[in-house]
């Protein structure tokens, strides 16, 4: 068997072209913006839709339930890209989801929003005729 | 009480399964088919043949003739009784007596349960209500006359069962058992008053295919004649053709039918806050618009095809099985605080709970105004997602269309009439 000695300058080649192969492709992935939550406030009455689905995040961060934007019960918050509803259930991009609510217009959703989902609802909610999916209970199936 | 009679009949049981484990190939055999169509019959234990197939089954277009009536439990309030006088088409005093007579019996109810010579109970309401008690053949009904109140003994009839209702119960357990890996559509019910176990399809064909695994390990036991195989038009080939209130959408309940007052055209309804999107059993329903305003909560659809009926499904199997008629409506003020309303929702089904409230706003309405029902329930599960755009009435007369719950499900939040007040649409009443 012959050995092959690889040199000092070989291992540098190899090193310098990895590292390179790295930043090129570090460079062409756009960084991951953060979830964007909208939760709706809290109501003594909830719409009586059924809500269901299978959630997906956009590209820009916002939850979408069967391709439309989708508002979350009172009460969730993030958890990484997760939402934890308030039951402490954890819902992650992927899974289905079931429960009541209704499908509101941009502003009518907006209206239903606690203040802190008010402040940048405009990226998820936009401006359209497109419906909201708002879900007001996901009760465990 | 073990009685001989009943030991006997174990015995029979016992005897007739072991001989059809032997010969159910035979017995399969000769037995007349009544269908074209042939099934596996694999899966089937000689216990579940022997337990439920009887030896004289038919079936015919469901032709029902039993009497049927929402019994509300509960004590009798004043506002219970113009429920229930406007539930059973009777007068108010009537109603009162109905519901005294019911508590009677409710009173009664837990001993005559677990009395082994009654087989079952039931009440009669209406004008004069009766009580029919069933009891094993053979037995001594004076000394079972003579335990009742007198207010009971009075009206009381009594009449000779072969089954209880739990015996009938678990014939139907074990042919839902037996069907259910090869008729998916097919339903089980009791009728305990007539004694028999009702198998309900949805055509013809798989009533054929029904008797073909029924009878292929039909015998001559104890269970003769109980089965029945129905094609039940009234639950499932009339919908299918049908639209109506309660009929499932795609995400919510389909409410009243209405028509178009300037154009006479016909459309079902259901919440606006539903989607603009609905369809039921495969029958595009093209949106024609929505109101969400004010009191309002509601949207009409036109329908593609089928036929739009002015029923609502009521869960209430009688003459107009799982429907009923809606011929009127009732105004928001005319309707009694404490009265009790029934609604059908595709999720949670039929149900009746009191009205607490004509004044609840719907916080999901732009400009809300406070003239929501709220109808409230002992039970869970009387309200959930998907249950919006169902019917809310009171015997034959609309009262409003399911809009909201609480999240306990316990309550209902329903538009009243008045939100379908200065709209060009009015509830169809015939």
């Amino acid at each position: 068997m012959k050995n092959r000695k690889v040199g000092y300058r070989d291992q540098s080649c190899r090193v310098a072209t990895a590292l390179i192969g790295v930043l090129i492709l570090g460079g062409c992935t756009a960084p991951t913006p953060p979830a964007i939550l909208l939760t709706v406030q809290a109501m003594p009455y909830q719409m009586a839709a059924k809500v269901e689905g299978t959630v997906t995040l956009s590209p820009s961060g916002c939850y979408q339930l069967e391709g439309k934007p989708l508002v979350w019960p009172a009460g969730s918050v993030l958890s990484g890209q997760n939402v934890r509803l308030p039951d402490g259930r954890a819902v992650a991009p992927g899974d289905r989801i079931s429960g009541g609510g209704g499908f509101l217009t941009a502003s009518e959703a907006w209206q239903l929003l606690d203040a802190g989902s008010q402040e940048h609802a405009s990226t998820c909610l936009g401006a359209g005729a497109a419906e909201i999916a708002v879900a007001q209970a996901v009760p465990a199936s | 009480m073990f009685t001989p009679h009943h030991f006997l009949r174990q015995l029979a049981g016992a005897i007739l399964a072991t001989v059809l484990f032997l010969t159910s190939g035979l017995v399969a055999a000769a037995a007349p088919i009544h269908s074209n169509a042939t099934l596996p019959v694999s899966g089937l234990s000689s216990a579940e043949l022997a337990t439920a197939v009887p030896s004289e089954m038919g079936y015919a277009d469901s032709g029902h003739t039993t009497d049927s009536a929402t019994f509300l439990v509960g004590e009798p309030s004043a506002a219970d009784q113009v429920a229930v006088a406007a539930e059973l088409g009777i007068s108010e005093n009537e109603a009162l007596a109905s519901l005294d007579f019911q508590e009677a019996v409710s009173a009664e109810a837990l001993r005559l349960s677990t009395d082994p010579r009654v087989t079952s109970f039931w009440m009669g309401s209406g004008r004069a209500p009766r009580l029919t008690i069933g009891v094993r053949p053979g037995t001594d009904i004076e000394p079972l006359k003579a335990s009742l109140p007198t207010q009971l003994r009075r009206a009381t009839d009594f009449t000779e069962q072969e089954f209880s209702e739990e015996e009938l119960a678990q014939i139907g357990a074990s042919l839902n058992r037996i069907l259910s890996g090869t008729l998916g559509a097919a339903t089980v019910h009791i009728d305990v008053r007539r004694q028999k176990v009702e198998v309900f399809t949805k055509t013809e064909s798989e009533a054929d295919q029904a008797l073909t695994i029924l009878t292929a390990g039909r015998s001559t036991d104890a269970n003769k004649g109980v089965v029945e195989v129905r094609v039940d038009r009234g639950l499932t080939a009339v919908p299918a053709v049908d639209i109506y209130g309660g009929r499932t959408g795609s995400s919510c309940t389909l409410g009243f039918t209405v028509r178009n007052t300037r154009t006479g055209a016909r459309g079902t309804t259901t919440a606006a806050h539903c989607g603009n999107s609905q369809a039921t059993a495969g029958i595009g329903l093209p949106f024609t618009f929505e109101w969400k305003t004010g009191s309002s909560d509601v949207q009409w659809y036109t329908a593609s095809s089928g036929t739009l009926r002015n029923w609502v499904t009521d869960g209430t199997y009688d003459s107009t099985p799982y429907y009923r008629s809606i011929t009127g409506t009732t105004a928001r003020l005319s309707l009694v605080l404490g009265g009790t309303y029934c609604k059908f929702g595709a999720t949670t089904g039929y149900g009746c709970g009191v009205l607490n409230s004509r004044t609840e706003p719907a916080g999901w309405v732009p400009n809300s105004t406070p003239r929501y029902l709220a109808i409230d329930s002992g039970t869970t599960q009387f309200c959930i997602g998907g249950d919006s755009g169902g019917p809310v009435y009171s015997g034959s007369k609309g009262v409003g269309l399911v809009s909201g719950c609480t999240g306990d499900q316990k309550r209902l939040i329903s538009m009243s009439m008045d939100g379908f007040g200065g709209l060009p649409i009015v509830v169809a009443t015939s």
